[in-house]
């Protein structure tokens, strides 16, 4: 008890509080710009943490982050441009909120979902730590496979419209993952020859040339456009969400869980949980046919489910110093640097230590209530701003944003390139999820296979030789098959009927 | 620009036969069963039964969609001209960042984008300007993204 | 001459940084290959802010990355050598040559320092059978083909040098399965899930999974003893081995730097290496500390390049 203690004397400290609401503000910001994600947040301010005492250092990357995940919501609930991947998964579904004037409904169910999903993930986290790293350890690539195929099946459910354009969709993001070298043979695949496109296309140029830059150019062509977005309906952002929460508690409770699960795993970080949060959603609605239209349900569920996710990914982290996604792989360096070894010994050693990082993730996710509504406050305004006015500067935020990835303008072409294939895309009712889906599990799909077929020389039964394997497996093809059992089963019954 | 199922199901049948053929030619990798060319190149041989699905599909339609339908936007010459500059300025900012420097290039993109969408001749000036200070403040001095100074060079802080 | 004029050219000769002696005279750019966030990116950040106090102008770090470091080297050496952009230059640069990713090699820099070198470590599950590195030499002989490795892509550090260990002790480089994987971390983490048996890494790498009991250290590659594990046994204590490789990180400038220039930057380097802090850093951390001057650095990466494009040509990994 006197280490809970020392650790709120530790965090309740002007100077940290202080760096706590700079580094709430700043994750705000990167998160709200498209293409400056809640990893760059956090990698900017290694160099800050250089300087600070280990607790402070902890604290503005788990609070920068925080923020990040949900400001990413906001630009793609306003403008259908989504701050960060792990919003992209439900960014049309939150725009289609706004545009029927449900721009505060959507983003206070948001903000106060990823608050839910933060604090669920949290909980977990401080419980049962030890418990679900050992968990997450049991998970070799057959498992991964599983699961990754399992992601895929979401575009299915995801894609609004025919599927086979859904299809089509899903295959462009797979073969643009195949890009590089960086694949299990180490080939180079369509590079033509250039060093830039080693290392593969990106997700965030990729992304924000998908989404944004494609909606600034149907501006520039759009003849009788709207001169303004719709602004109404922006007043009270808190209204009517407690009986919201009561009524979508299941979504809610679900996409945490499901977040927390994906979270701790290696590997699998906020943007998958996203994406498999808004699949089952849908998949299991009562109202599925509503998805699309600017439906809240998809929307909470993913939004609990991204923010369960970041604070999950600190289990592998901590217990064995494993990076559950690509934020925590930075601060495991900080850790080491800050003498917080992780491991089990972090717990005996340095409790106080460890209950300030657990006191700062409270702490971050309660401060996302007034900051996040604050935000969103001042969100709004880009609304008011003329489309002639804002739709240029998005674009060079864009650029600027695409050229900060790697620091090189070869991301601005490649942004400017899918801005042209989504507005071709859209065109022609290609939905532009599922792309974005395929590039984000394409690589680990093959990895997976490749590494799973060389472990087990070639025999494919060992697929399902390892017990959580082979249950992933079964789970994964009876989805798959659902339809058609149902289907078999009506007609039985059909059948059984006309015979009594 | 809207094309037909035909049209986009050709297109796709030619990108996907075209990455299956060249997926072909990747080498065996030494110590693996599965080559570098097995993925890249199922994924062509999807596209192309993708593709061939959707040509039967628009083969089928009635009354068949015409090839190639443009936007009204792309047949009035003022929209068309403001969508090729959207694409031009972001080209223009990527040969001329690094030469010129972020100031110039994001100045001019913003005032061409402003004064074709229609934004009020005497405040694009100061808009591009205050922008350009704006972003170039919070990604440089706060972000601490290297945004190259081009001709600016000696004026660099 | 006009007034005006005059002052300009008197301007010019003030602002104009004709003279190596007064090098530097305004912020040097250094170029880190890697993202940002990662363990080249701290070595380059310690190292950045110590030259920066010793050059007395700003040194700020720019991660190029892309290309899996090609990006970030070919923008060190293709830059003006006028001292105004240096980088880190990492162990890949003498290996992607080789497989033909790029033409860049050692020879491409002015080098300024070795500051860094991680050797190979041989780890296994901490219930594997094999409690030595003879044992387990003994038991890839017996069973070739059967023990599988991870711990890096195909043709990686890691992957190269376990396969220079089993050529130099004579036994086919095909006798251990190579199962690729992205980065040292997802090696380790299939290691213990039980998907392979051995993990050839550095020590800082697979600290955590050693200190947390779930991985065992059979011996380390190198003539020293580990800086994390002095009681790991060396290559040469295990198995009478001095075969060496490992991961390193050097300070490089592009080629042709006048000679001025690289003489300030490799003192500034060489004393920042010494530095208390550097030392204190590279011991948090967990990385190896270990210095080549200019001259010694260049005879290494000849050497390193060398041993790799032999060892990946046996593997048939060279292009």
């Amino acid at each position: 008890m006197t280490h809970v203690l020392e650790a709120f004397q530790l965090v309740l400290d002007p100077g940290v509080l202080g760096t706590v609401l700079l580094a709430a503000l700043f994750g705000l910001f990167v998160g709200a710009v498209p293409g400056l994600t809640a990893t760059m947040a956090t990698a900017l301010l290694v160099p800050v943490t250089f300087l600070m005492a280990p607790v402070p250092a902890i604290a503005c990357m788990v609070t920068a982050s925080a923020m990040a995940i949900f400001a990413g919501d906001i630009p793609g609930a306003l403008l259908r441009m989504p701050g960060t991947p792990a919003s992209a998964a439900y960014c049309e579904e939150a725009n289609a909120m706004t545009r029927k004037g449900q721009a505060e409904r959507v983003l206070g169910a948001s903000l106060v979902c990823s608050v839910v999903g933060g604090l669920f993930g949290i909980i977990v986290l401080v419980t049962t730590a030890p418990l679900l790293a050992e968990f997450a350890l049991q998970f070799s690539s057959f498992e991964y496979f599983w699961l990754v195929l399992l992601g895929l099946t979401c575009a299915v459910f995801i894609a609004p419209g025919r599927p086979l354009k859904g299809m089509v969709s899903l295959l462009i993001g797979l073969l643009i993952a195949t890009v590089g070298f960086e694949n299990p043979a180490a080939y180079p695949r369509f590079t033509f020859g250039t060093e830039a496109l080693m290392s593969g296309l990106q997700l965030t140029p990729v992304m924000i040339g998908m989404f944004a830059v494609s909606e600034v150019i149907r501006h520039a062509l759009a003849p009788a456009g709207p001169a303004h977005l719709p602004a109404r309906g922006m007043g009270r952002i808190f209204r009517g969400q407690g009986t919201l929460l009561r009524q979508q508690a299941v979504p809610v409770l679900r996409g945490s869980a499901l977040g927390t699960a994906i979270g701790a795993l290696p590997g699998a970080g906020a943007d998958i949980a996203a994406w498999i949060a808004y699949g089952i959603s849908k998949r299991f609605s009562r109202t599925p046919e509503k998805f699309g239209t600017g439906h809240i349900e998809g929307v909470v569920e993913a939004g609990a489910a991204n923010n369960s996710a970041l604070a999950a990914a600190w289990i592998p982290a901590l217990v064995f110093g494993i990076p559950g996604d690509s934020i925590t792989a930075i601060v495991i360096g900080v850790l080491y640097m800050k003498g917080m070894n992780p491991g089990p010994t972090l717990f005996i050693e340095n409790p106080q230590n460890i209950y300030a990082v657990f006191i700062v993730f409270l702490l971050a996710n309660l401060l996302l209530l007034p900051l996040g509504w604050m935000a969103i406050k001042l969100a709004k305004n880009v609304l008011r701003v003329p489309r002639r006015v804002l739709m240029p500067i998005i674009l060079l935020f864009c650029v600027v944003g695409a050229f900060a990835i790697n620091n090189s303008v070869f991301d601005v072409g490649v942004m400017l390139a899918f801005g042209l294939l989504a507005f071709g895309l859209e065109a022609n009712r290609f939905p532009i999820a599922p792309t974005i889906l395929g590039l984000v599990l394409g690589g680990m799909l093959e990895q997976n296979l490749v590494t799973s077929l060389i472990k087990a020389d070639g025999n494919p039964a060992a697929f399902f030789a390892r017990p959580l394997a082979a249950g992933l497996g079964v789970a994964t093809i009876l989805i798959w098959l659902s339809p058609l059992i149902r289907r078999a089963l009506r007609r039985r019954t059909a059948a059984a009927t006309v015979l009594h | 620009m809207r094309v037909n199922d035909i049209v986009s199901g050709t297109i796709l049948l030619l990108l996907g036969a075209a990455v299956a053929a060249h997926a072909l030619g990747f080498p065996a990798a030494h110590g693996q069963t599965i080559g570098p060319g097995v993925f890249p190149g199922s994924i062509g041989l999807g596209l192309v039964l993708a593709g061939a699905l959707l040509m039967r599909s628009g083969w089928r339609q009635t009354p068949r969609a015409p090839a190639v339908e443009w936007d009204e936007g792309l047949r009035q010459p003022r929209f068309a001209a403001n969508g090729a500059l959207v694409i031009g300025t972001v080209i223009f900012y990527a040969l001329a960042v690094e030469r010129v420097g972020f100031f110039p290039s994001a100045f001019v993109m913003l005032a061409v984008l402003f004064l074709a969408f229609g934004v009020s001749r005497r405040w694009i000036a100061p808009l591009a300007a205050a922008v350009t200070f704006g972003l170039h403040f919070a990604f440089y001095s706060l972000l601490s993204v290297p945004l190259p100074w081009g001709w600016l060079e000696r004026f660099a802080w | 001459m006009t007034r005006p004029s005059l002052a300009f050219l008197l301007l010019a000769l003030v602002a104009c940084p004709c003279r190596a002696a007064e090098y530097p005279t305004r912020p040097i750019t250094f170029i880190v290959p890697w993202g940002a966030g990662g363990g080249t990116d701290a070595v380059g950040r310690i190292m950045a802010s110590l030259l920066e106090r010793d050059l007395g102008r700003p040194v700020n770090v720019v991660n190029r990355t892309g290309g899996s470091g090609v990006v970030g080297h070919s923008a060190i050496a293709h830059a003006r050598p006028d001292g105004y952009t240096i980088g880190i230059l990492t162990v890949e640069i003498a290996m992607m040559h080789h497989q033909g990713l790029t033409r860049l090699d050692g020879s491409s820099f002015t080098p300024l320092g070795l500051v860094n070198l991680d050797p190979t470590a041989i780890q296994v599950r901490a219930d594997s059978p094999y409690q030595t590195l003879g044992d387990l030499m003994n038991a890839i002989r017996e069973q070739p083909g059967k023990l599988k490795a991870s711990g890096t892509a195909r043709g990686g550090i890691w992957h190269v040098s376990l396969c220079g260990l089993l050529r130099e002790q004579r036994i086919a480089p095909e006798a251990v399965v190579w199962v690729p994987s992205v980065g040292n971390a997802a090696g380790l983490l299939d290691l213990v899930a039980g998907g392979v048996d051995i993990v050839p890494g550095s020590h800082p790498e697979g600290r955590s999974l050693i200190d947390a009991g779930r991985v065992r250290s059979l011996a380390i590659l190198d003539d020293n003893p580990s800086q994390l594990y002095p009681a790991v046994p060396t290559g040469a204590q295990a198995i009478g081995t001095r075969w060496s490789m490992g991961a390193w990180r050097g300070i490089g400038a592009p080629k042709r730097l006048p000679k001025p220039i690289a003489e300030r930057l490799q003192a500034a380097v060489k004393r920042a290496y010494d530095s208390r802090e550097f030392a204190e850093f590279m011991a948090q951390r967990g990385f190896g500390r270990k210095w080549a001057g200019p001259e010694e650095f260049a005879a290494f990466m000849a050497r390193e390049d060398e041993q790799m494009g032999e060892i990946m040509r046996a593997l048939g990994l060279a292009r």
